[in-house]
């Protein structure tokens, strides 16, 4: 679907066009969810909050300005009830700042874990994405896997762009610690 | 240009750059100033190859993402529709009953209550509001009830369902218990069933019949599934609990009666798709990950002659069972 596509479908969405909607919902389904499930492990979680989501969207989508793209404001709805559901779930110790530490939501051993989950624990780079804080990761997957610019992921966010690069900064020299072999070439210096 | 400040802001300045430059979004200037930097920087250049390397494993991951359900467009729809009419969302109340950590009656669901989240002055005031609610005038109710769709009914119920069992205990005596079919005598199973009918059913003559014909699922949830989570598995069914749970935690989903055939022909459009359908409804409750187990009830899913399948209960009278 090309961007002029998405434009036109929020506006139909805006007039309440039911088809339009369903469109759109079909088009993001499975990029909303594994956006989603990357920031928060849980399956479960995961199609309750991209329902949220849809909704939002349903009901704000006359008050989109159209000077980001579509996309973007799609996947910023999405960050901020990730992070909400996320918060609802936090122990009361646990506090979700960006420096460059353990995971900052517990991984509940008692949740019955999904075969997603199962699948993404049983690489490497999935426990190492585990292993940085839910900000981080966002950074992470919305820069690489999802090709945002910088300027677009502190719009998706919400925050100032140096906040995004310092971020992926932390970011990479955590997964650098934990993936020490990606990347590293084998001629010799 | 021999300014070691200004190479050590540059290097810098690249270094967080090089994501951006990796996924190719940078605009010119930056864009240059990348390349004309890693020109001459190797521990730059060593960073890209890690930062690519990032970008190609996380490309390469195996895509987990499920396609859409049918079931869930269609209970998104609902509620779209739902906050059309004006009604609060539920899950707005969910998310309010966890900030608050009390439990959002029913009666809040009116949608010319004041917005609750603007409320201040604390618990008490919250219970105060609350309690003044829990008697609303009755045009709220009926509206409610009866411009509602069934799961949001089935979900407003599901609030006071702990006053409604009670009272059913109170009224129906002991041993009332929802359970399988277990070796009883053939008149305690009897009375069973007519108790059971008085409380799953409006009028137990007329429903007897139709009853039969709904298809039923058993399932068990994993042990760890909280209520809330199978609540909104069981609301996505849009069916109820008839039975369970059993010791072992089985229950019993009935479900609407098909609106037509098993005989549909296959549907075009994701919203087309028969939503209530047993098929489908069973393939949504087996890719969740609460659910262990979810197989049809022998003998529901289609018109009886069978009068009985195994441990389901019916509107008439049980032979007893083996």
């Amino acid at each position: 679907m090309t961007r002029d596509d998405e434009f036109s479908l929020l506006r139909r969405i805006a007039q309440k066009d039911r088809g339009a909607f369903e469109e759109l919902y079909t088009a993001y389904y499975r990029r909303i969810f594994s956006y989603l499930f990357k920031l928060t492990r849980r399956a479960e979680m995961v199609e309750e909050v991209l329902n949220d989501v849809m909704l939002v969207i349903w009901k704000k989508a006359a008050s989109f300005d159209g000077r980001s793209r579509p996309s973007t404001w799609i996947f910023g709805i999405a960050y901020h009830k990730a992070m909400k559901a996320l918060a609802q779930r936090r122990l009361p110790e646990q506090s979700g700042d960006d420096r460059d530490r353990e995971p900052s939501e517990p991984v509940d051993h008692d949740e019955p874990e999904s075969l997603m989950v199962r699948r993404e624990l049983a690489t490497t780079l999935g426990r190492a994405l585990l292993a940085i804080s839910a900000e981080q990761r966002a950074v992470v997957e919305l820069t690489y896997y999802h090709g945002f610019s910088y300027q677009e992921i502190a719009a998706v966010v919400g925050c100032p762009v140096n906040t995004v690069k310092t971020r992926m900064f932390h970011a990479r020299r955590r997964l650098k610690d934990l993936l020490p072999d990606l990347g590293v070439s084998s001629h010799v210096g | 240009m021999n300014d070691p400040e200004n190479d050590v802001e540059r290097h810098e300045s690249v270094w967080l750059l090089l994501p951006w430059y990796v996924n190719d979004t940078l605009e010119t200037a930056e864009r240059r100033l990348v390349e004309g930097h890693l020109a001459s920087c190797p521990s730059c250049g060593d960073e890209l190859a890690r930062c690519k390397a990032l970008a190609t494993a996380l490309r390469n991951r195996q895509e987990t993402a499920p396609s859409p359900h049918p079931i869930q467009l269609a209970r998104l729809m609902e509620r779209v529709e739902a906050g059309e009419r004006g009604e609060r969302d539920l899950r707005d109340l969910d998310d309010l009953a966890d900030d608050h950590g009390q439990e959002a009656p029913g009666a809040s669901v009116a949608s010319d209550q004041p917005g609750l989240g603007e409320q201040s002055g604390g618990p008490t005031a919250h219970r105060r509001g609350r309690a003044g609610q829990l008697a609303p005038p009755g045009r709220t109710w009926s509206r409610i009830l009866g411009g509602t769709p069934r799961p949001v009914v089935w979900a407003l119920a599901g609030q006071l369902a702990a006053m409604v069992l009670l009272a059913a205990a109170v009224a129906l005596g002991p041993a009332h218990r929802l359970q399988p079919a277990s070796p009883t005598p053939a008149s305690r199973v009897a009375s069973r069933n007519a108790e059971y009918v008085t409380l799953s059913a409006p009028a137990a003559g007329a429903e007897a019949t139709s009853v039969a014909t709904r298809p039923q699922i058993r399932l068990v949830f994993a042990e760890s599934a909280t209520e809330k989570q199978m609540r909104h598995v069981l609301l996505s069914t849009r069916g109820r609990l008839v039975d369970g749970p059993s010791p072992l935690g089985a229950y019993t989903l009935e479900l609407p009666a098909p609106a037509s055939a098993a005989a549909a022909p296959p549907r075009a459009t994701l919203a087309e798709a028969a939503p209530d359908s047993v098929g489908t409804v069973l393939t949504y409750l087996r890719s969740q990950p609460i659910v262990r187990f979810a197989e049809p009830v022998a003998g529901t899913s289609s018109p009886p002659p069978a009068p009985v399948g195994q441990g389901a209960a019916h509107g008439s009278p049980a032979p007893p069972q083996p």
